[in-house]
């Protein structure tokens, strides 16, 4: 009696622990989708709108007839566009380089609109008019041209090394076997080390803030991921610093409506512009601690 | 040999106790051989294993054999090699007649054997005094007989023992003095023939004649 | 499809699986004798006579067992490293399985000490036998006996929060377990397999425990 009993038990608990792992596998469906890229999520849809819009007039003009830049930012990206919680401002890179282009085309910076923006929602505001642009730490990438287009870079994103100021390691060729280098599971940035620096040891964290820890407490030699993120780490504790420059290439661009060259027109020059003027350089150190490359 | 009697809880137990120390000594002075037992800095361990103790509960070790609980002490503590601890343990439980118990667990003896086979486990240490702490009280009638037995035969061989045991005709067969206890104070002591035939004290009297008149 | 059930996953990813079992195996086994051994000492320092080595054991049980796995495990990795003494995430998880069951293994023994009959100890130390021998050749054997289903417990804790090993990069089954559903995106199927890994190592833990207390329950008769 008893045995048949015990292995019924057994049996049972494995079920749930099948039926656990099962909603667990359905749940952690959209996030593997978003972790794949954000990319495809308007790869498909909003093909009524096409650049119809563009064509009456220009983005443009409308700012100037509303008296008022709308920019789509992002509300909680360290660096370049973070709400604080406390004075509601939101504030960082992304927010700045909007100000400046309010005060270019209507001579005031505080003429501006903020609005949140996500990965996936950035682009169908855009499309539909509610937003003229999107500051919003977009990578510029072939497949997003064929949807908006895209100002000059104006932040070079890509994965870098953080490691602590003074350590013999200065870029990708020095780690050789025996070093650890710190990432988060099953990101890209691991994926990307494993194929730069094949004989370096990779540990993986469930988190930026773990592996930091760990690289703090002496558990490796370097932390690899995006620089914009390293950055972050950078100007919370500057004993660790960047180095090696980026090995992959993230350029971040401003997105505007497809087919409006005037209004991409005016926000390359006032890119160049700023850049001229050493204005960029100093929005850049203020946010990043350190100066462009 | 020395018996201490007495109604229960008068403190003869804790008397006995006091002898090796497993009793604290709290106040007083006590010397056992010589050796100044309320001190706290002497080495008990070694005064300890010139005294052996017999309980009334056997207090034998339940995962060791027969012969184990008798090895343990003497190889441990005297530093007798294990073959010579064997034979010391052999020739006790001859002594005690169990020699054919020796490798069976003490679960498997009868109540009289195992509280021999506790007495053999205090020989075995070679002690100068043996102290017994109603040894018989937790036995079957039956098996009363055969642990008198033995200590009796321990008796005659001039081992120094003390004993608290309620077996009036034992005490008066073979104790040289008698204690009385009352109360935690011993109230009489002396020859047990005088004593058993004319108590001095009034509380021996009414003891005596109450364990006779049962 | 994350819902689906692939055994593929099982033969593609079989070296990252079998390394990870291993590093699993190794931090329970380790682990399992280091918490033994420390669990009997702190248990008999808790009911020592010495007032110092009882406060000790006792700050000891109830500050470990009080405190989340994760902190003992963290003050390893993160902790003493930074004091300068290096331990990677292997060791310093394996070592904070061990002090954090320790405290647990303690906790059962002292029980069972204490459920050792005084006499057994009178008997000892009446022959001559030191705390130390009494306690080594006459309570702990009996402690043991009575509290090796509760150990058997805790050892099978001990297998399942070496999963903790995963936190601090230390390579064992859940560490690989989350890199091949990063890589495969087929939750489903890889940590069931990952279930089942852990079965094989706590089922025949569980039987044990269940003989051990079937044959202590007969031999009380």
């Amino acid at each position: 009696m008893k045995k048949p009993l015990r292995w019924s038990v057994a049996f049972v608990l494995l079920a749930m622990c099948l039926v656990f792992t099962a909603c667990g596998g359905s749940k952690s469906e959209p996030t593997a989708a978003t972790g794949g890229g954000s990319t495809d999520t308007t790869a498909s849809g909003n093909k009524d709108d096409g650049g119809d819009t563009a064509a009456k007039g220009g983005t443009l003009e409308a700012i100037k007839a509303r008296g008022k830049l709308i920019a789509g930012v992002k509300y909680d990206t360290k660096l370049f566009g973070l709400k604080d919680p406390t004075s509601g401002k939101v504030e960082g890179f992304d927010i700045d380089i909007a100000k400046a282009l309010a005060k270019k085309i209507l001579g005031d910076e505080t003429k501006i609109e903020l609005k949140e923006v996500t990965s996936k929602t950035r682009i169908p505001l855009l499309q539909n008019g509610d937003i003229d642009l999107i500051v919003a730490t977009m990578t510029i990438t072939e497949e997003r041209k064929q949807q908006v287009d895209f100002s000059d870079v104006y932040f070079k994103a890509g994965q870098s090394l953080l490691v602590k100021k003074g350590s013999a390691i200065q870029g990708l060729e020095d780690l050789k076997k025996g070093v650890k280098v710190l990432t988060v599971k099953g990101s890209t940035s691991a994926k990307n080390i494993r194929e730069k620096a094949p004989d370096a040891t990779v540990l993986e964290f469930e988190n930026y803030q773990d592996a930091f820890t760990a690289l703090k407490a002496g558990q490796g030699e370097a932390l690899t991921t995006d620089n914009a993120i390293l950055l972050g780490m950078q100007k919370q504790d500057p004993n660790y610093v960047l180095v090696g420059g980026t090995f992959t290439d993230e350029p971040y661009g401003i997105a505007i409506k497809k087919g409006d060259a005037e209004f991409v027109k005016t926000v390359n020059d006032l890119l160049k512009e700023m850049k001229d003027s050493g204005e960029y350089d100093k929005l850049y150190e203020q946010w990043m601690g350190v100066k462009p490359e | 040999m020395v018996v201490i009697i007495g109604p229960s809880g008068s403190g003869k137990s804790t008397l006995l106790r006091c002898i090796n120390r497993l009793e604290k000594i709290s106040s007083g002075e006590l010397y056992v051989n010589g050796t100044a037992l309320h001190d706290k800095k002497i080495d008990i361990n070694r005064f300890r294993r010139e005294i052996g103790i017999v309980f009334q509960h056997f207090n034998l070790y339940p995962h060791k054999t027969v012969i184990d609980n008798i090895v343990l002490a003497p190889v441990k503590v005297l530093g007798l090699s294990k073959e010579e601890a064997a034979e010391r343990a052999t020739s006790y439980l001859s002594r005690v007649g169990i020699a054919d118990k020796a490798s069976s667990y003490p679960s498997q003896l009868s109540g009289g054997q195992q509280q021999r086979l506790a007495i053999a486990r205090g020989l075995a240490m070679h002690p100068k005094i043996m102290l017994f702490d109603e040894p018989t009280s937790a036995l079957d009638p039956e098996m009363i007989g055969e642990v008198l037995d033995v200590m009796r035969s321990l008796a005659y061989d001039g081992m120094t023992m003390v004993i608290v045991t309620h077996e009036m005709g034992f005490a008066r067969e073979v104790a040289d003095r008698v204690v009385f206890m009352d109360n935690g104070q011993i109230i009489e002591e002396g020859p047990a023939a005088s004593f058993f035939d004319h108590p001095r004290e009034e509380r021996a009297r009414t003891f005596l004649s109450r364990l006779i008149h049962h | 499809m994350p819902g689906k059930f692939d055994i593929h996953v099982l033969f593609n990813h079989w070296d990252r699986f079998a390394e990870g079992f291993i590093h699993t195996i190794e931090a329970s086994v380790l682990a399992l004798i280091g918490s033994f051994v420390l669990g009997v000492i702190i248990a008999v320092m808790r009911i020592s006579p010495i007032r110092v080595l009882n406060v000790i054991g006792t700050v000891y049980v109830e500050f470990i067992r009080n405190i989340p796995l994760l902190l003992v495990v963290f003050f390893f990795f993160l902790g003493i490293p930074s004091l300068g003494l290096p331990l990677d995430g292997f060791t310093s998880g394996t070592l904070g399985l061990m002090v954090y069951t320790a405290s647990f293994i303690a906790e059962a023994i002292r029980a069972g000490i204490q459920s050792v009959p005084t006499g057994q100890t009178e008997a000892a130390r009446a022959t001559g036998l030191s705390y130390i021998q009494t306690m080594l050749h006459i309570v702990l054997p009996q402690a043991i006996k009575i509290v090796l289903p509760a150990i058997g417990n805790q050892f099978i804790n001990l297998v399942k929060n070496s999963s903790i090993l995963a936190v601090v990069t230390g390579m064992d089954l859940m560490y690989y377990a989350d890199l091949i559903n990063s890589d495969t995106f087929l939750p489903l199927t890889v940590y069931t397999i990952v279930a089942v890994f852990y079965l094989v190592l706590t089922l025949p833990l569980s039987f044990a425990v269940h003989y051990m207390e079937r044959r202590f329950r007969s031999a009380d008769r």
